[in-house]
């Protein structure tokens, strides 16, 4: 596979490659994840006291991989930018509720972020309207404008050498649920495996993940 | 822990299970696993990792609607930091049934809303709040009892919180002129605590709930009663 962030079979049933063209110009780098994090972490401490200027701050960092994972999982760019919109209020909303001790403020906003995604994917199946926008695609389109702009770039680089680690079946199975949104039975579909052994491979696939991407433990 | 719901953390990190019972089964599992919580933790940060790697900015515009938007949206009050280390593990454990019920409750409550109804989403987002904030407290007690006629309530009470989460299942289905009327009661009689939604699958939160009180259930006149007219099909206590 050419890219192991770019799920071979994510279009299955899906909305296809919508979100393929006609990138937007301010594309711009997802920063180490590292400094962003700290930033993170002080900013939503303060948004948390009402600070509007703080979560100013807070929005310039974080909006752009909410965003962009939005982007991913829910493909339609209308769809990602009220999907981003709900995150980033849900984050004003509920800042004094995060708790530092529970991990890093990036990943709490991830967290919310992906749910809202996924959930809203899952909603538009339920409405069969994805089914209905769905385009049958092959698993060529190889070309990935988003990948290419920030392959260069470090968070990505690393990313996608430790997605390299993993088997092909722990990888597939991270990034299908991951960027495609996809639950592990549908995994479990695309792949033909079955749910049990989809659902292990997660496990072992994030924690391959986790150890090679240095997460703190 | 069984291997069966070890397996699962990869899989909820990656939000990747879409059947409700089981997903609730794997929280109500994490409220009394302190390992598979740090567990959780690692992989989220993990995942978040992968999202970190797509990033892609989003349209100019949407900074200032969201600027815009929050000077609308209250901000909810934090709850106790560190609850994990004062809650005494037999409250875990007792709690998290009730844990599981209400978490399950709440799922159901906002499964369906309708993704363009901001105001309801707003609602239901509110709604998991107050049952978060009821069932965070340290000192939150849960009971189950059965009621006569079949089915069972679930309380979860806190007397720091002085609120009450109630939660049903199975209870016999109502004519439309009846509903199922809340009490809280003590030794001064019974005060009204509301009702159970028609929507039986949503928990409830009653305030005013003192570890005194138990909580009872009647079967009322749709628009309810001033006192209990019938015989509580439930009666429970917290403490």
């Amino acid at each position: 596979m050419s890219d192991p962030m770019r799920p071979r079979v994510r279009n299955a049933g899906g909305t296809a490659f919508r979100g393929e063209r006609g990138m937007p110009a301010e594309t711009r780098p997802p920063g180490d994840g590292l400094v962003s994090g700290q930033d993170a972490d002080a900013l939503l401490g303060r948004t948390a006291r009402g600070d509007e200027r703080a979560f100013e701050a807070l929005y310039d960092v974080v909006a752009a991989p909410v965003h962009g994972l939005a982007r991913r999982v829910v493909r339609d760019p209308a769809m990602a930018e009220e999907v981003t919109q709900e995150v980033m209020i849900e984050v004003w909303r509920s800042a004094a509720r995060y708790d530092p001790e529970r991990g890093g403020a990036m990943a709490w906003i991830m967290t919310i972020a992906h749910r809202r995604a996924v959930d809203r994917v899952r909603r538009e199946q339920a409405a069969g309207e994805r089914e209905a926008r769905a385009v049958h695609h092959g698993t060529g389109a190889a070309h990935d404008p988003v990948g290419e702009r920030v392959e260069a770039r470090l968070e990505h680089e690393r990313v996608r050498r430790c997605l390299r680690t993993l088997t092909h079946l722990q990888r597939e199975s991270v990034t299908l649920a991951y960027y495609g949104g996809h639950s592990y039975r549908e995994v479990a579909e695309l792949v033909g495996a079955p749910p049990n052994t989809v659902r292990t491979r997660m496990r072992d696939g994030i924690i391959r993940l986790r150890d090679c991407l240095g997460v703190e433990r | 822990m069984t291997d069966d719901l070890h397996t699962l953390a990869g899989a909820y990190a990656l939000d990747a299970i879409d059947d409700d019972v089981e997903r609730r089964r794997f929280e109500a599992h994490l409220a009394g696993c302190e390992t598979c919580a740090t567990e959780l933790r690692e992989f989220q940060a993990t995942t978040a990792r992968l999202g970190l790697a797509v990033a892609e900015a989003p349209p100019p515009r949407l900074r200032d609607r969201v600027l815009a938007d929050i000077r609308d949206v209250r901000q909810l009050p934090p709850v106790s930091p560190r609850r994990a280390e004062v809650r005494p593990r037999r409250w875990r454990r007792t709690v998290a049934a009730g844990l599981a019920a209400a978490a399950c409750l709440v799922t159901a409550a906002s499964v369906g809303v309708a993704v363009h109804e901001r105001q309801r989403v707003d609602q239901a987002q509110a709604a998991y709040q107050e049952v978060a904030f009821v069932l965070s407290a340290p000192d939150a007690r849960s009971a189950t009892g059965r009621a006569g006629g079949g089915g069972t309530v679930t309380i979860v009470a806190s007397a720091s919180r002085g609120r009450v989460v109630v939660a049903s299942a199975g209870l016999r289905t109502l004519p439309s002129s009846k509903a199922y009327q809340l009490w809280l009661i003590n030794a001064d009689g019974p005060r009204s605590a509301g009702f159970l939604p028609d929507d039986r699958s949503r928990p409830v939160v009653a305030g005013a709930w003192r570890p005194v009180d138990r909580l009872g259930v009647t079967v009322e006149p749709a628009g309810g009663s001033a006192r209990p007219t019938t015989t509580p099909i439930v009666l429970i206590s917290a403490t």
